[in-house]
């Protein structure tokens, strides 16, 4: 083999390295906390949470049991924010992402976000959840009149597919993807390790002890 | 060397085969690469058969095997070395999505052009990989690589 194979050889590395961080660097987002939407916690939390969830997906469920364990026993170290990612393969994900919508325009999203993941395995399985979708909202303190008229509006469907474009920009595929502190992580496996991680030393202690 | 010999049609068929195997691990490696490492970790933390501490190896490694073996047998640069690389890997593809498709998850999609790229099945995988398995295995064996960049290479 001549030097000039070798050259070759280094030359095709060499574009092909190139190509794939001049990519990369065309595809970078910025991906920081920003608190406006569907944002609960403290402010001036040090833990900033930006979740991109799939209502119908059971990882995204799991995901949320963690956040919300975390947000109940360290009050005050975390801020979250909601994105809508609903999956297509997942029948009833956009209908129940339109709902949750709807609660956010009808200003109480937390409370239904929390009851459609704590009730995931029995609307999930059913042949329509419009109706059990209404009873959640009506349990929750709101009108079910407002509450049909604002499904009726094609509004929240286009915000909610505005806001899943925006996680299609950030290279956002699968759910959970969650960004904790600008890390991004997906699947939510490692979310509760990393959360941990990020607590004070003398709080993981008193935690474990 | 093959320069001087006169093509033959079953010359051209094993030249297409190369070239579309070549791209076809070249453009799976790209969609990874291009994409948040994260998202590739996530695929291989899925199929469940590997350590915590292996898969952000894998993920970081493997996107590149597929991207620089595959564009070496697409151009037919060291074809021997091309080929076994390619053929190893896809073996290792087989074997990973055998198992996904024993755990009952051959209807899922693998994950194999990341994210973004194209979906497949497990199932449409692992018959396609079985046939690159056996495909570079053959053009490891040949002696010689008509219309490749190693046959240009050598001749000048």
């Amino acid at each position: 083999m001549s030097k000039k194979y070798f050259f070759t050889g280094f030359v095709i590395v060499f574009v092909l390295v190139a190509a794939v961080f001049s990519a990369r660097a065309a595809f970078q987002k910025d991906t920081s906390f920003s608190p406006t939407g569907k944002v609960t916690g403290d402010p001036s939390a040090p833990i900033k949470i930006s979740t991109w969830s799939d209502f119908q997906c059971p990882s995204c469920a799991v995901a949320h049991k963690t956040v919300h364990h975390f947000m109940e026993t360290h009050p005050g170290m975390a801020q979250i924010k909601f994105n809508h990612f609903p999956l297509k393969g997942h029948q009833h994900a956009r209908m129940a992402h339109i709902s949750a919508e709807c609660a956010y325009r009808l200003g109480n999203f937390w409370p239904y976000h929390d009851k459609l993941y704590d009730n995931q395995e029995k609307w999930s399985v059913l042949q329509d959840p419009t109706d059990t979708f209404l009873q959640y909202a009506e349990e929750i303190g709101f009108s079910r009149s407002a509450f049909q008229a604002c499904l009726a509006d094609v509004a929240a469907e286009k915000a909610v597919l505005l806001e899943k474009m925006d996680g299609t920009k950030l290279q956002i595929e699968r759910t959970p993807t969650i960004f904790v502190n600008n890390e991004r992580l997906v699947g939510g496996k490692d979310l509760e390790a990393k959360l941990n991680s990020l607590l004070p030393k003398e709080e993981e202690k008193s935690v474990d002890g | 060397m093959t320069g001087e010999k006169k093509l033959a049609w079953v010359d051209f068929v094993w030249f297409a085969l190369r070239v579309a195997i070549g791209f076809t691990f070249a453009y799976a490696g790209f969609m990874k690469l291009i994409e948040p490492i994260e998202n590739f970790e996530s695929v291989v933390s899925d199929y469940d058969l590997f350590s915590r501490d292996l898969v952000p190896v894998i993920a970081r490694t493997v996107p590149w095997i597929e991207l620089i073996g595959g564009t070496f047998l697409l151009l037919g640069y060291a074809p021997k070395f091309s080929s076994a690389t390619i053929g190893a890997l896809a073996l290792a593809f087989s074997m990973l999505l055998g198992a996904s498709i024993l755990a009952g998850k051959g209807e899922k999609s693998c994950g194999c052009f990341g994210e973004s790229g194209i979906k497949l099945s497990a199932n449409h995988m692992f018959v396609l990989d079985l046939l690159v398995c056996i495909s570079s295995a053959r053009m490891y064996l040949f002696e010689s690589f008509p219309l490749s960049l190693h046959a240009w290479l050598i001749r000048r």
